[in-house]
């Protein structure tokens, strides 16, 4: 690989680096009961919301910040984030000509398919623009097959009973730093009900922006699948060009039931900083898990990770139910000043319990990559099983790749099984292209493509058409 | 002290007055040093990630207990005799409840220029080799292992010059026989300095005669010069009662060869803190290790590999057997620097549990820096292959002649490496007899 080739594709831009300018009404700066009080005021939140949010509140002011992760920024002030950031109109549009075409514009530079839906059939996209739904479709569909998709705000006003039974039932308030602080704050997001024996009839779709410069994202996500039901939900992240740190603390919540299954894809390309200098970007500090509380549930996390300045995210399963099944493919992509501390939980409970761990890991220019996963197998887990493949691959050599499996077996007849590698593009594989014709380039991307092929095997259609556009996109401005 | 006591109000200060500071000694600034690295480091508690599993009150309780001390004997040398392996020639040192033992010890036949002394006397007469231990000593990430800097009674100092090859293998042999009633505690520290081209084997054996609680706090430094060889066996057989904190450090230079095999059956806590470092390039190391818990026996393998340098090569491989309520640890890190190009590392780590309440912790971490590097770790845990057994059912043997010929091969492979036939029978029968007992 020659220094001149990393050099000339290194200079390349963030493509999504735009900013819109909608006009926004915002609440006061700042976090205290007060502001809490007024978020949940302005959602027209029921009173157990609100004492939710208190509740969590409290106890995040108990807690401190963990500072575990191998990853390194500037502390957070969390007085100076504005919690709640709103686009003033606020109508609800029954149709794609009502709604503001900058933003409109925005959507369409991003390639989230809201113009696109006809082409992408079936795909039913509820669009967070900056905390607030803007457009939800495909609603009638989803609704005659008796599933509820709806932003999450709507959910706590129009099925309480479902949301107080579920929410916080997989990640408590008080799980971690970041999910209590997101539980006392959180403005919205999507929720999910899939009702017994219903297969969903197109993938759900939700993407998630950031606008608003210093305003912090806190969404929250809950699925539900009931008895022998079926989902697939993709989740999309761009994200624009800002100077100032944005912290985004997401919890997603996802619970299966006996024989269901839920299927969880997310493209992540947020602002990862100047590459030249490492400054700005987004802080990814997410809480995503899933339980499979019934028997014979599957629970499958797909994520491609090639944004944020930080990511600090473990998708996890809790496998309760006997015989469910636990999944999670990942690439992490890290360019620039990235620093990605990413991997995965897979708690086995139940009987017969099985959970499959792929990672792929990819390392360069300055950037810090990190795989970070525990296997723990209970002391009831009759007969769980666990394969973990996490390997690295090192691009350039300021950058460096850390794996730190944990294996706890407590159980005499589990079988656990890890094995990881980390090595750069060899210098045969290069030459091998070479002498064929293709270039340095060329070559790099087909190799790491072929290196994340198990993992976009894993996705849905459209998003892996997007991953592979999006690693190539990424891959230009990092790999020589 | 009180394992109640320990908790996070509780500074160093006051478990360092309860360490019983050590009498007059010559070797007082390399006691200075590692007070300040201890005081430093803290004592470990359960919040310190490397001591996550580790049972650190009850270290706690024994790290202040008396010291051992005592005479040697007729009887307490004649349980010893079997374990002085007199049908291989070897040069002996034998440290008897913490004292050196003469009547068991014999030199019998050191090349010209090598060193056998007491590290007491090397530190008296080499002012030089206090302040190279103590430089070591700011490193040092273990707060026990700098804790025996200045808690250690006394030790080994082996040097071995340039180009020379020790004749015999060396056997230490580090014994308990235990007296007195109350819980003992033994601190003993060993400095191995292997020059340019000099090779040697030794045998570091950890023998307790006795049910009756103790601590061994034991700390191994081996410099390997330039092109030197070492052969190293850590061999750990433990009373019931016994906690065992054993730390050995290897530094290696341009061009050594590190081969170390240790073996740990026993103890009711044994920790073992592996560490290499590469200061030379093309140096190369080879790590083996088998420990086999029962009942409440619990082992703790923190291996730490650092590649400095370029072009050095490292090869691990960990196995533990683990029954009744054992616990086994296996903390394995690969550090490769940025310099460290052309590394080639290997770990591999794999448990067998035979029992419900047997508990395994794996963790084999890679830290890389470098690019151009190989790098690649596994682990694996279950319990015996059902194929396997059938198969060898299907041969005729019994449920449990089959379990103890498979257990036996998983252990037998890291056993088989031994090369002096007196220890290795000496395991092996320990090995039947306790694998005897595990597959029932």
């Amino acid at each position: 690989m020659n220094d001149k080739t990393i050099k000339d594709i290194v200079n390349r831009e963030y493509q999504y680096g735009f900013k819109t300018e909608v006009e926004q009404a915002k609440t006061i700066k700042g976090l205290s009961e007060e502001t809490i009080g007024a978020i949940s005021a302005y959602k027209q939140e029921p009173k157990w919301m609100l004492e939710f949010r208190l509740n969590a509140f409290r106890q995040w002011k108990k807690m401190t910040e963990p500072t575990w992760a191998n990853v390194h920024h500037a502390p957070i002030d969390y007085q100076n984030i504005i919690y709640y950031a709103e686009p003033k109109q606020q109508k609800k549009k029954e149709s794609m000509d009502e709604v503001d075409p900058e933003m409109k514009k925005t959507f369409e530079k991003l390639g989230i398919p809201l113009m696109e839906q006809k082409r992408l059939a079936g795909v039913a996209v509820d669009a967070i623009f900056d905390s607030v739904s803007v457009a939800t479709t495909f609603k009638a569909k989803l609704k005659e097959a008796g599933i509820i998709f709806c932003p999450f705000s709507e959910a706590v006003r129009e099925y309480p009973e479902l949301v107080k039974k579920y929410i916080g039932s997989v990640v408590p308030a008080t799980d971690n730093f970041f999910a209590a602080l997101n539980s006392a704050v959180f403005t919205d997001g999507s929720f999910v009900y899939v009702p017994k024996n219903t297969k969903s009839p197109m993938e759900l779709s939700s993407y998630f922006r950031i606008n608003t410069e210093g305003s912090g994202q806190f969404e929250r996500t809950l699925i539900i699948c009931e008895d022998n039901s079926y989902v697939s939900y993709l989740e999309g992240c761009t994200a624009p060009k800002f100077d100032t740190n944005q912290l985004h603390a997401a919890i997603v919540e996802l619970v299966a039931l006996d024989h269901a299954e839920i299927k969880y894809s997310t493209v992540q390309n947020w602002y990862a900083g100047d590459p030249k200098t490492g400054k700005g970007g987004i802080y990814n500090f997410v809480t995503k898990r899933g339980k499979c509380l019934g028997k014979h549930a599957k629970i499958s996390w797909t994520q491609i990770e090639t944004g944020s300045a930080i990511t600090w995210k473990y998708p996890s399963c809790l496998l309760v139910g006997d015989d469910s099944i636990g999944e999670f493919y990942s690439v992490a992509l890290t360019t620039g000043y990235q620093e990605a501390d990413t991997g995965t939980k897979m708690i086995h409970i139940g009987k017969n319990t099985k959970s499959t761990v792929i990672s792929k890991g990819i390392s360069a220019q300055r950037s810090n990559n990190n795989y970070r996963g525990l296997i723990q197998i209970g002391k009831n887990a009759s007969g769980a099983r666990n394969f973990t493949q996490c390997d690295s691959l090192l691009v350039g050599s300021e950058c460096n790749a850390n794996t730190f499996p944990y294996h706890d077996v407590q159980n005499q007849s589990a079988q656990v099984e890890h094995e990881a590698t980390t090595s750069k593009i060899s210098d045969d594989q290069l030459f091998y292209f070479q002498q064929r014709g293709i270039a340095t380039e060329a070559a790099m991307s087909s190799i790491i493509n072929g290196f994340c092929k198990d993992v976009f095997r894993q996705l849905p259609q459209e998003f892996a058409v997007e991953a592979n556009q999006l690693m190539d996109l990424k891959l230009e401005g990092s790999v020589g | 002290m009180s394992a109640h006591q320990l908790d996070d109000s509780k500074t160093y200060r006051d478990l360092l007055s309860a360490l019983k500071p050590p009498p007059q000694t010559s070797w007082q600034s390399l006691q200075q040093a590692s007070l300040a690295r201890f005081q430093a480091l803290g004592f470990p508690t359960r919040h310190h990630e490397g001591w996550k599993y580790v049972p650190v009150e009850r270290i706690l309780n024994t790290a202040c207990a008396e010291k051992l001390s005592g005479v040697v004997s007729d009887k307490g040398q004649a349980l010893l005799k079997p374990y002085f392996l007199e049908k291989t020639n070897f040069e002996r040192i034998a440290f008897v409840d913490g004292m050196l033992d003469q009547s068991s010890s014999v030199i019998k036949h050191l090349p010209a220029g090598v060193r056998l002394i007491s590290l007491a006397a090397a530190l008296e007469e080499q002012k030089d080799l206090q302040e190279r231990l103590a430089a070591r000593l700011t490193e040092e990430p273990n707060a026990l292992a700098a804790a025996n800097g200045f808690q250690f009674q006394d030790g080994v100092y082996l040097f071995v010059p340039k180009h020379q090859k020790l004749t015999l293998p060396i056997h230490l042999l580090i014994a308990q026989l235990g007296h007195h009633g109350n819980a003992l505690s033994q601190h003993l520290r060993f400095a191995v300095e292997l020059a340019d081209d000099a090779q040697a084997e030794i045998v570091c054996d950890h023998l307790g005669m006795t049910e009756q609680s103790y601590l061994s706090n034991t700390v191994f430094e081996f410099t390997v010069g330039r092109h030197a060889r070492l052969k190293c066996f850590n061999i750990e057989r433990h009373g019931r009662a016994a906690i065992h904190l054993n730390a050995m450090r290897f530094f290696l230079k341009e061009d050594a060869r590190l081969d170390l095999l240790s073996y740990s059956h026993g103890g009711i806590t044994t920790r073992n803190d592996l560490h290499v470092t590469f200061e030379g390039p093309n140096a190369s190391c080879y790590l083996k290790g088998l420990a086999v818990m029962n009942d409440d026996s619990q082992t703790f393998q923190h291996v730490h590999v650092k590649h400095q340098v370029p072009n050095c090569t490292s090869r691990q491989v960990f196995k533990n057997i683990a029954a009744g309520r054992g616990v086994t640890e296996v903390n394995s890190l690969v550090h490769m620097v940025r310099d460290a190009q052309k590394s080639d590392s290997h770990q591999l780590i794999r448990n067998l549990l035979l029992s419900p309440a047997a508990h395994a912790y794996a963790r084999p971490q890679l830290k890389i820096y470098a690019d151009d590097v190989k790098a690649a770790h596994g682990a694996a845990t279950g319990q015996l292959g059902r194929e396997e057994l059938f198969y060898l059912k299907s041969r005729g043997l019994s449920e449990k002649m089959a379990r103890f010929v498979l257990t036996y091969g998983f252990a037998e492979e890291i056993v088989e490496d031994i090369p002096f036939p007196t220890i290795r029978s000496q395991i092996e029968t320990d090995m039947k007899n306790e694998i005897e007992k595990l597959v029932t």
